[in-house]
């Protein structure tokens, strides 16, 4: 091994001048190139030899065999190596990052025909009712309210020729996941001017992306938007030196007194944003905000509230001077709902407020109710459940080694903190934990970057009151004590360094791919399902009721508001046919669709005995005389004409 | 003068007030990323008037995909920000393509209040104006800043 290793990597050896690096600069490289380039070869060739319909419990890494599994080694291993080597090329950490985004956390559009996730049909058929029909959407569900993502789908339709929009769906998760690099890495060189630091927090926020909030949704555009805006706003409208000294809010004096504001700003690299703009630039950016969070407004329920709650927080620390624009946000979300979204909630009011203080039925409803289902599928629940420990572990360490080298930024810890708001007013429909986390992930995926590359930062002179004073004599103390510690003694060589890092990183990058994609054999979209829904929609008049077992049938891709869809909810399971006829109209009949993901989907998730979809086919069947309209490729669709008055026998 | 204030594509090599004149590498990667924003600018261009004409056009398959996606990110936001000369490629990027997803999402909810749905019309507007927009860019990018005149001037 010819090559320097950086002088900040893991060890804590003195940092290096420029100077010295140049000097002492070798050949060493090439190694992470090469690495990369064997892995990114290596899973290329390899995606056409992966058919997702051979997949286990365990998801798509089961179908994508040993070969993918060494190529996604070698890209990992590649990306470590430049990390820890002084001197790579400055494109070559984020290439490498592009290339994991798109040949790892991209897998699924990379190897599936059709769009992943059942979902996302719904949300082609939103836009396509907006696109066919010109007007807004009835009330016909909650997300109808919020059309604004919708109305952006259906335009991108129009603009590339496309009439099922199948094309967009796909290729989103990977559109979405390179689209907030940008705003990652300004976010993350609000805290570090080290590049190493700042890729290898994007890299973790990657991998440790397992919520799949990426795919063809509002939430995956108004997360964009509001990464671009968090970063906007720290970066240009960061601190209240740049304009001069302003009377502060009651809360920020009232921190100031007590002295703690030391801990609140002490330090921020600098960038090219934190020096003073032109009035009219300062301006053209505030409008540009104000217009992406209208925007955003008008296309999500969930994202708003957490910007107007971050921005207050960023506010009431002073660690920006637009405090302001959260009430605005505000404004801006009491007006959209009261006009934009007043046919959803002023009939559905408690689902916006029936959870609210439920901390621990929204907990239960996010995490311990969903921990069920086949060995296979428990497998990757805790392997998620392990990524978010390790995550948070990493990012407390982080935390703590910037606050040894007067490197905190403490906004990042507490935008990390805020969206645990959440959990106290909403279960989000048991999602509420997941959307936590994915709203803490880019500020948990900086400090566990800066558990390794923790930077130095320094204490700004305006900031150095009796606390700075104090808590340096208390950064010392415990530096003193940490110091202490016995070491191990074994001095490890630069391969050996390089081989445990790309280990570490490699590891974390298949743990990822395993909760990214473990319930895939439910999630991916076959073409019998396809074709089932495309007879259906041919065949079956509109006005008609549909019914499904599972959620993750791919209907309503057209016809959303033709026909009633309906989808027995799981505690019914136990029960389906009572369930069922509750649901069904005696007059109207209905259209039963079945299909082997469903199947799947009942046994991995909800732990339901193997053969549970025939039984509750064949009991409709006899029960209900259903007539089998349509069977090919696994999936069926049956014709309720008439339900049968349920006996209580019957009902079992 | 402020070197603070300089019309200058590379923030890492900027210096602090009252510290060191900018090098010959600062201008260097000054004028480096001029020319790579007028040629942002000129692919903006060409991306904007291929994208029209192929919807105009009922062009089919992948590469109007390809245009289509392009306009979307790009082209109405790039309009606006290259405007502002943030000097930071990175945010200059995610303000771009925020903007231009905000703008195209508030003009297609204006289209829905007005019960007036044409979202091709849309486009040869949006087009349209952001061709003016970044065409006006271009010209205007030829001319250095008074700042960065200043500077080279010292410099030299």
């Amino acid at each position: 091994m010819t090559a320097t290793l950086a002088p900040e990597s893991i060890s804590a050896e003195p940092v290096a001048t420029r100077h010295e690096r140049v000097k002492t600069r070798q050949p060493g490289w090439w190694l992470p190139l090469a690495l990369s380039v064997a892995g990114g070869a290596v899973i290329v060739a390899t995606l056409p030899w992966i058919d997702p319909t051979t997949e286990g419990t365990t998801g798509l890494i089961s179908a994508a065999g040993p070969l993918y599994v060494a190529g996604v080694i070698l890209l990992s291993s590649g990306f470590a190596a430049a990390l820890l080597f002084d001197d790579v090329p400055r494109w070559l950490l984020g290439c490498q990052v592009v290339a994991f985004v798109v040949l790892v956390v991209g897998l699924g559009a990379l190897v599936e025909p059709y769009p992943r996730l059942a979902i996302s049909y719904t949300h082609l058929g939103f836009a396509q009712y907006i696109g066919s029909h010109g007007t807004a959407l009835p009330p016909i569900d909650a997300r109808a309210g919020w059309p604004g993502a919708f109305s952006l789908i259906a335009v991108l339709e129009s603009w590339i020729g496309s009439s099922t929009g199948f094309v967009i769906a796909r290729w989103a998760p990977v559109v979405f996941d390179l689209l907030a690099i940008a705003p990652l890495f300004v976010l993350t060189g609000i805290v570090t001017e080290d590049r190493r630091a700042r890729w290898l927090a994007i890299w973790i926020f990657f991998a440790a992306n397992w919520v799949e909030q990426d795919y063809l949704s509002p939430q995956a555009l108004a997360f964009t938007m509001y990464l671009v805006v968090i970063a906007t706003i720290l970066a240009v409208f960061g601190s209240r030196s740049h304009v001069g000294h302003r009377a502060p809010g009651a809360l920020v004096r009232i921190v100031r007194r007590a002295q703690l504001r030391f801990a609140l700003h002490s330090w921020s690299p600098q960038t090219p944003l934190n020096r003073p703009l032109p009035a009219a630039t300062r301006g053209a950016l505030l409008a540009s905000v104000v217009a992406i969070c209208a925007a955003l407004t008008m296309s999500h329920q969930l994202t708003p509230y957490v910007l107007i709650l971050d921005v207050a927080a960023l506010a009431v620390v002073g660690r920006t001077r637009l405090g302001t624009l959260s009430w605005l946000l505000v404004l801006m979300a009491i007006a959209w709902l009261s006009f934009g979204a007043s046919s959803f909630w002023s009939g559905h009011l408690s689902l916006l407020t029936g959870s609210a203080g439920n901390v621990t039925g929204n907990v239960s409803a996010g995490v311990s109710g969903r921990i069920k289902g086949d060995p296979g599928h428990l497998l990757v629940l805790w392997s998620r459940i392990a990524i978010v420990v390790a995550l948070v572990a990493t990012a407390g360490l982080g935390l703590l080694r910037h606050w040894l080298r007067h490197a905190e930024q403490l906004w990042v810890p507490l935008l990390a903190a805020v969206p645990i708001v959440l959990i106290g007013f909403q279960s989000y429909g048991g999602e509420v934990v997941i959307r936590t986390y994915f709203f803490a992930l880019p500020f948990l995926a900086i400090l566990s970057a800066a558990a390794i590359f923790p930077g130095r930062g320094r204490v700004a002179r305006s900031t150095r009151t009796r606390g700075v004073h104090a808590m340096a004599a208390a950064r010392r103390a415990i530096g003193t004590k940490l110091a202490a510690l016995p070491r191990a003694t074994v001095q490890l060589t630069p391969t050996v360094r390089v081989l445990a890092v790309a280990g570490v990183v490699a590891a974390a990058s298949l743990l990822g791919l395993v909760a990214h994609y473990g319930a895939d054999q439910s999630e991916q979209v076959g073409i019998g399902e396809l074709s089932a829904l495309s007879w259906f929609y041919a065949h079956v008049p509109q006005g008609s009721d549909a019914f499904t077992a599972c959620v993750n049938l791919p209907w309503r891709y057209e016809g959303a508001a033709s026909y009633r869809y309906k989808t027995l909810v799981a505690e019914s399971y136990g029960h389906p046919l009572r369930e069922l006829h509750r649901l069904l109209s005696p007059e109207r009949g209905a259209y039963f669709i079945a299909s082997e993901s469903q199947e799947v989907c009942g046994e991995q998730q909800l732990g339901l005995a193997p053969g549970w979809l025939a039984t509750l086919e064949s009991s409709l069947v006899k029960v209900d005389h259903a007539t089998l309209l349509y069977d090919a490729d696994g999936a069926r669709i049956y014709r309720i004409a008439q339900p049968q008055p349920l006996t209580r026998e019957r009902s079992r | 003068m402020n070197f603070t204030q300089l019309d200058h594509d590379s923030w890492s090599s900027l210096p602090e007030a009252g510290g060191p004149p900018p090098s010959r590498r600062a201008r260097r990667e000054a004028s480096e990323a001029r020319r790579w924003r007028q040629r942002a600018v000129l692919g903006a261009i060409v991306l904007d008037l291929a994208a029209v004409a192929a919807t105009l056009l009922h062009v089919a398959g992948p590469v109007r995909v390809l245009l289509g996606l392009g306009f979307l990110l790009f082209v109405p936001g790039l309009a606006i920000v290259g405007w502002l000369r943030l000097n930071w490629p990175a945010a200059e990027l995610s303000l771009t393509v925020a903007l231009s997803l905000s703008v195209v999402l508030l003009g297609s909810q204006v289209m829905l209040w007005a019960h007036w749905w044409h979202p091709v019309s849309l486009q040869v507007l949006v087009g349209a104006l952001a061709a003016g927009a970044l065409c006006s860019q271009l010209l205007w990018s030829h001319a250095p800043s008074r700042e960065l005149e200043d500077a080279i001037e010292e410099l030299s």
